[in-house]
């Protein structure tokens, strides 16, 4: 009698709300306790000063947040993790509703079991949890894909269009939460333009016309959320105001991703890998639950195309986008979130199918209870202790303490410059109110000054504006020649002033040692500053730090830094790695490069690093061995190279430069012919591809080249202009002093 | 029986939303109570040995913060342990205690800033300890007083975002949002009744007036904020 009270009373949105509720507690425990990675610092500082973060700007995400910033618990930062993790909890929640109304259950039955489960693997999914336990949009993003699936099953079944509409509405203000929902448009209009409720007697074209428009009309009034972004800049006083937002024009460019529109799709561009680029990603989200899972999951899409057909194919629809969208994001678990979503919610629905099934032979409830112990265990077993590796599970308030110690132990009145990486602006906005007597330069300034905000608040006088040799100063938004200009200058040996205060000071780069800059070949000031750490002995630390954290991954006597090693590796790898090749110290990279491939290779021959670590790693090698002049040894680690990753450019970049150094004409001509039809944005293929012309064949044929080329460059998207006039002027063979005209687009063509 | 229980268990959806807010807060407190207390453990441990290891824990202890106790110890625990070493004479060890503890109250503040009492003393040790760090840069040579002044007034200065707009700022978007929602349920109901568009307007313009009012609220606060 108790059994079946319970079961009554028990209804599915109660046992929903305490497993979701679980989940949340769970994600809060595990929930980073410092700033994370990647966006996070950057996030949880346009949250609490309401700013304009990266694009697309996600307003929505921190207008929301901004409400858990007044609990007065917690650092700030913690709080808007925090509110991820509800949000996450939200996403269980509304899924399990959703599957509520597409399984048909409105009251206990054994088939919750068939419910549950796949809720559970998808509550604790990588990609979910990742998202849930850090300061990220995503887990928001993934809770509003499944209440728009909800407003568009409640309109389908007749419940009014008031439905519809409120999902127009509520897509709007998704958009402003990542904008990459405007992508799946075609999958809103399958299941509304191409949908009839239930109960709708008559829909003709008209009808449907008036519907649209409207839908159209309310998605409008959700996605004026974006006027947060362009008033906020004009106030012209935020802490972060990324993208400057503050006219109509650079709002659109900031919610379209015109900045980083190319490097953000080209995996679109690159559409022939897209079938590599998929196996590859199934390869990494695999694991034996998500082979036993895949019967189930067809099972799911049957029952749905037959219930459902129209969201059975806009589910298949929405998987299509996302992957052929964002399949070059190989590592980027967080974009294949809406794939993630669907896989499980036809899961889901197989394994309901197949409850029902059981139910027949009335053997639903114990299969039913054995399957959860089953898939619990096996949970536990397999993707808990090996998947999470971007939580920080040793509270170690991973990106303050990295931080903290450098910022304490600056000298006074010293002179910063951070790297790009943008959580590097937190760990500024540490700096400048921690250490007021030190003057700060945000890298990301120097080079695209046009697309930032100065850090330091305007009505400071510590802003910071950069003096030439010559006494002149530059004016701030200089698009570009910001940086060329002290390029210039540190490379011709003038030291380069910035004006402080009232004061001067000479330039003293600082780095700290832990500091993870990667994209270390994407900016200008790269070998400048690698120059001035080797210079300034901070190479020695660097490197006495790497060798012991190296030892401390090969030994394996600290599990939970080698838990979250692989991806760790990713942030640190680069700048030591680079610092070896300038001190051409071959040998030992040679050494800790296949240390670690030993240490972290999986018994099938793959890795367990990030698909990019694992092609930069073979690069690396592929490199050295080159330059130690064993090329049979670089010509095979290429190739592996070209195995794991055969549609990258760069694989034949390096293939070329084997055989150059082997004096090989056409094989050399050859492969950096591949990576220039590859890649058509690189420059540096350009370059080295038009130079063996030069070599080989002819200067005419290399000037022709070029010529052809650069017709297509496109100014705004190359960025920088820096970069290629110097790369022409080696082409074209000006005399080095020539350097300080920049030439200009006319001239280059 | 179970009618009854349903019942009881189903109240308004504010009450539900308030015992559940209270639960998480619960959850919360009691964890981060938790945490802030090993952290504490550490740092008491740490303190004989290595001061610098010490602070650290104390800091991680404040990153915990609640306005009662574990972190609250550990706040008064490290002033304490500042003051100590600023009386031994090791100056640059109760300088970082100090920088420590203004950044984790920093962080720590919502709508009040926490703790002005350790702020103040860490604000005023760490212009201090500035102004002579430049002046013996310069050889001794500065007015003292002048550069006390300007690093406090730098440190004490509290930002220009206002908590007051910002909160505006979010009500006011919660409440078009929520308004229009209701807009949106109001125009188009189940219920197959017609009622003129004019008519409906003018029933309806209590939600369309607040809808505009937040809207209105919202883009002058964010430029106030």
């Amino acid at each position: 009698m108790i059994k079946n009270t319970l079961k009554e009373l028990i209804s599915v949105n109660y046992l929903l709300g305490i497993f979701s509720l679980a989940c949340v507690f769970f994600y809060v425990i595990c929930a980073t306790p410092g700033y994370g990675w990647r966006d996070g610092p950057e996030l949880a500082v346009t949250a609490v000063f309401l700013d304009v973060a990266h694009p697309s700007g996600f307003p929505l995400y921190n207008l929301l947040a901004k409400i858990l910033t007044w609990l007065p618990l917690g650092a700030l930062a913690y709080r808007v993790t925090l509110f991820t993790a509800l949000t996450g909890g939200a996403a269980v929640f509304l899924l399990g509703l959703a599957l509520k109304r597409l399984h048909g259950l409105d009251q206990a039955e054994p088939k919750y079991f068939f419910l549950l489960a796949p809720l559970l693997f998808f509550a604790f999914h990588q990609g979910i949890f990742a998202a849930a336990t850090e300061v990220e949009v995503y887990s928001l993003n993934v809770a509003l894909i499944i209440a728009l699936l909800l407003c568009a099953i409640k309109w389908r079944e007749g419940h009014g269009l008031a439905w519809l509409y409120g999902g127009g509405f509520l897509y709007g203000l998704s958009c402003g939460n990542h904008a990459s929902l405007a992508l799946y448009l075609p999958v809103l209009l399958l299941l509304t333009f191409w949908t009839r409720p239930e109960n709708m007697e008559r829909d003709n074209a008209r009808a449907r016309l008036i519907r649209l428009s409207l839908l159209a009309l309310f998605f409008l009034v959700g996605l004026s959320i974006y006027l947060f972004l362009l008033i906020r800049s004009q106030t012209d006083r935020l802490p972060v105001d990324f993208g400057r937002t503050n006219t109509w024009v650079r709002l659109w460019r900031h919610i379209s991703d015109a900045k980083d529109s190319d490097y953000h799709f080209k995996g679109v561009l690159n559409y022939k890998e897209l079938f590599y680029f998929l196996k590859i990603q199934f390869q990494n989200l695999s694991s034996p639950l998500i082979w036993l899972a895949l019967p189930f999951f067809l099972w799911g899409l049957r029952f749905l195309w037959l219930y459902y057909q129209i969201l059975s194919v806009a589910l298949v629809v929405l998987i299509g986008i996302n992957s052929f969208f964002f399949y070059y994001w190989i590592d980027g678990s967080a974009a294949f979130l809406p794939t993630v979503i669907c896989f499980f919610l036809l899961t889901s629905l197989g394994l309901g199918q197949f409850g029902r099934y059981l139910a027949k032979y009335g053997l639903a409830s114990k299969i039913g209870f054995t399957a959860l112990i089953f898939f619990i265990l096996a949970g536990v077993y397999l993707i808990l202790p090996q998947r999470y590796r971007e939580a920080d599970f040793d509270a170690g308030f991973m990106a303050t303490e990295l931080f903290w110690p450098d910022m304490a132990n600056l000298p006074p009145e010293a002179i910063a410059i951070h790297r790009a990486q943008w959580f590097s602006e937190l760990a500024l906005h540490h700096l400048y109110v921690a250490r007021p007597d030190v003057a700060l330069i945000w890298h990301a300034s120097l080079v695209n000054p046009h697309f930032f905000s100065p850090l330091v608040p305007a009505k400071n006088p510590r802003l910071l504006y950069p003096t030439l040799a010559d006494g002149s100063l530059l004016p701030p938004n200089t698009p570009n020649f910001f940086s060329y200009f002290i390029f210039l200058n540190m490379e011709a040996g003038k030291p380069v002033y910035l004006q402080y205060n009232d004061e001067t000071a000479e330039l003293l780069p600082y780095m700290t040692p832990e500091e993870p800059f990667m994209w270390m070949g994407r900016l200008t000031l790269d070998k400048w500053m690698v120059d001035k750490l080797i210079k300034n002995g901070s190479y020695a630390t660097y490197l006495k730090w790497f060798r012991g954290y190296i030892a401390q991954l090969a030994g394996g006597y600290d599990p939970p830094l080698a838990k979250k090693a692989p991806a760790y590796l990713m942030y640190i790898s680069s700048p030591i790695f680079r610092l070896m090749t300038e001190k051409n110290e071959i040998k030992e990279g040679i050494l800790t490069v296949e240390t670690l491939l030993t240490t972290f290779s999986k018994p099938d021959g793959t890795f367990l690093f990030p698909h990019d670590v694992t092609l930069n790693l073979h690069a690396f090698l592929a490199n050295m061995y080159r330059k130690e002049k064993k090329y049979s040894k670089a010509i095979e680690y290429a190739h592996k190279l070209n195995t794991l990753s055969p549609f990258n450019a760069y694989n034949y970049y390096i293939l070329g430069l084997i055989y150059d150094n082997q004096a090989m004409p056409t094989e050399t001509l050859a492969a950096w012919r591949k990576a220039t039809e590859i890649d058509k944005y690189e420059i540096s293929f350009f370059y080295n591809y038009s130079l063996a012309l030069a070599k080989y064949k002819s200067f005419d044929e290399a000037i022709s080249f070029l010529t052809e080329r650069a017709k297509t460059f496109d100014e705004e998207k190359m960025g920088n202009l820096r970069d290629l006039a110097l790369k022409f002027r080696d082409c074209f063979l000006l005399p080095p002093e020539e350097i300080g005209e920049l030439p200009t687009r006319e001239d280059l063509l | 029986m179970v009618n009854d229980l349903k019942n009881k268990a189903s109240g308004p959806f504010w009450v539900k939303s308030l015992i559940l807010a209270a639960i998480f807060l619960l959850f919360i407190v009691a964890f981060m109570e938790v945490k802030a207390n090993r952290e504490l453990k550490l740092a008491r441990i740490a303190l004989s040995q290595s001061p610098k290891t010490a602070i650290r824990h104390y800091f991680q202890a404040l990153n915990w913060y609640a306005p009662w106790g574990s972190s609250q110890v550990a706040a008064d625990e490290l002033k304490d342990l500042a003051d100590r070493l600023k009386n031994e004479g090791r100056v640059d060890l109760a300088y970082e205690a100090y920088l420590r503890l203004r950044g984790a109250l920093n962080a720590a503040r919502s709508f009040y800033w926490p703790r002005p009492d350790l702020q103040s003393k860490a604000n005023d040790f760490l212009a201090n300890y500035l102004a002579d760090k430049k002046i013996s840069s310069m050889g001794g040579q500065g007015d003292k007083i002048r550069l006390y002044g300007y690093y406090l007034e730098i440190y004490e200065d509290k930002g220009n975002f206002s908590e007051f707009y910002g909160f505006l700022v979010v009500l006011s978007f919660l409440g078009w949002v929520f308004y229009f929602v209701k807009i949106i349920w109001a125009f188009f109901p189940l219920s197959s009744e017609k009622v003129p568009f004019r008519q409906k307007i003018y029933l309806e313009k209590i939600l369309i007036i607040m809808f505009v009012a937040c809207y209105v609220v919202w883009i002058l606060a964010m430029k106030a904020a």
